[in-house]
């Protein structure tokens, strides 16, 4: 990750863009509902206008934020419980894996048919697809490190010194990875569920600019929605370095 | 995670069981597993199950082979070259960014609704992975071994055939771990949102009829779909990878 400016990547973004008007401008490229980036540009516009984009935007982040949290608290504990606590893992993680074997997605209809067309809906979604990164991340780094909890024994540190000063550190840097990859992950869920159940948000906006006929719009509403991604992920990764630095930078993740 | 215990399917074997016991077979939101069969029967008799999971899989499996083949290449190149490299990861990262979801809506818009359009959206997001782990490998081989067989003389395809791919073929097989399971999600989302055959539409529908058993009975077989996804991808990287540092 360089932190200076990518000159060549920034310019290949941008032709790519003019190359992109271009050809539809010039009748190159016929798809009778592919906007020029001009369009896109104008359709954000008319998004943001209107109060139509940050009414959806405040949707989908308090559902998408809001499942993420609980799979945090619940997953973090139940996590390092996993980890932690051997015949725990050794009765329950086989269950585990073949209830991850379900694809995510195929949960959305019958979380539709339990709680209708609700914010509830886009919640429960959210919160089942992210507490499975975070719980196995969790788990998976509770259960490493083991010449450091050697070096804890050795040292006659308590149980619960030996899970402060050790354990917990150690995982930390997996726990993060499982935090942001929940993050990414539930903002997906939320769309796909504001899409085919709850009526709102940013998912149902695409599918309503879709039907309307109103392909800058929609383009605009995916740009945004790339944005919101990559800015989750940011604020994930920069609130974790501020909480943890010491941490991290342990386990070479600076 | 190796070696995980079988014991370990007591709780769920329990759950189920205790919900057979308990479930009430009216119930609208938790029919009991014994109706998930019942819920079934209808669709195996009108002949649209076999049908379903035909398709699904057919697109998962054509947008796997696409996204390996392009991902490979892509990775490939971009890897032998630094400021190819750099010039293209900006685009590349903003791509991965989006969502595959949100791609859902634009290719249904775009392309109508098709089996083409089921698979761009399949391929989009299964090539980042593969891409990914092959860059990654092309940018770190040793260019001793890319300098020896020059100056051997061989020529450009027998280099390609004979030391780039076996050389690049774990990675890539890596890349289709990860993207495979991804893959097959995103077909059963395409399905589910545009309704465009395959087991996805028929949950879809399912739901939509507030036909329960057969949702958790349609979950089931995307279930054990998943499954076998996951063990097949699983089981045949461990073995190339094994094979590839037995002869190294």
């Amino acid at each position: 990750m360089g932190r200076r400016l990518n000159l060549p990547g920034t310019a290949v973004f941008v032709l790519g863009l003019g190359l992109w008007e271009l050809l539809v401008r010039t009748g190159l490229l016929t798809f009778r509902y592919l906007p020029p980036p001009s369009d896109v540009a104008v359709g954000l516009g008319e998004l943001l206008g209107n109060g139509e984009l940050a009414t959806a935007l405040g949707h989908t982040l308090l559902a998408a934020v809001t499942g993420w949290a609980l799979a945090g608290l619940v997953g973090v504990p139940a996590g390092s419980t996993l980890g932690l606590v051997r015949p725990v893992w050794t009765y329950s993680m086989a269950s585990l894996e073949a209830l991850r074997a379900l694809p995510i997605v195929a949960f959305v209809p019958v979380a539709v048919l339990m709680f209708g067309f609700s914010m509830q809906t886009e919640i429960t979604v959210a919160f089942y697809a992210a507490l499975w990164p975070i719980l196995l991340n969790t788990a998976a780094g509770m259960r490493t490190e083991d010449r450091l909890v050697e070096t804890g024994r050795v040292l006659r540190l308590s149980r619960t010194a030996v899970l402060w000063k050790i354990r917990l550190p150690a995982a930390t840097a997996t726990i993060v990875v499982g935090l942001r990859l929940g993050m990414s992950i539930s903002l997906v869920l939320t769309l796909v569920a504001e899409m085919v159940g709850n009526p709102a948000g940013l998912g149902f906006l695409l599918v309503e600019k879709g039907q309307a006929l109103q392909p800058g719009q929609m383009f605009a509403g995916v740009f945004v929605i790339g944005v919101t991604g990559i800015a989750l992920n940011a604020t994930v990764m920069t609130l974790a370095k501020l909480i943890f630095r010491g941490q991290l930078t342990a386990a070479g993740e600076t | 995670m190796r070696g995980t215990p079988l014991r370990g399917l007591l709780p769920l074997v329990a759950l189920l069981l205790l919900w057979q016991l308990l479930g009430d077979p009216a119930s609208p939101y938790f029919p009991p597993p014994s109706t998930w069969l019942d819920g079934i029967t209808p669709l195996v008799a009108a002949g649209t199950l076999w049908p379903a999971i035909g398709d699904t899989t057919m697109t998962f499996l054509l947008g796997l082979t696409i996204a390996t083949v392009v991902g490979a290449l892509l990775g490939t190149l971009v890897g032998a070259s630094r400021p190819v490299d750099r010039a293209l990861s900006p685009s590349l990262e903003f791509l991965r960014a989006l969502p595959a979801a949100s791609l859902v809506p634009v290719a249904a818009l775009v392309l109508g609704y098709t089996t083409q359009m089921k698979l761009v959206v399949v391929v989009l997001p299964a090539t980042w992975p593969i891409l990914l782990t092959c860059r990654t490998a092309r940018r770190s081989l040793s260019p001793i071994l890319l300098d020896t067989p020059r100056t051997l003389g061989l020529s450009t395809w027998d280099r390609t055939a004979k030391v780039l791919t076996p050389a690049l073929l774990p990675a890539v097989l890596l890349g289709v771990r990860v993207a495979a399971p991804l893959a097959l999600i995103i077909t059963l989302l395409v399905e589910i949102v545009t309704r465009v055959n395959g087991l996805g539409a028929a949950l879809g529908t399912a739901q939509a009829n507030f036909l329960s058993a057969q949702v958790y009975g349609l979950l089931t077989i995307a279930g054990l779909l998943g499954y076998l996804v996951n063990w097949t991808v699983t089981r045949a990287e461990a073995t190339v990878s094994r094979r590839m540092r037995g002869t190294a």
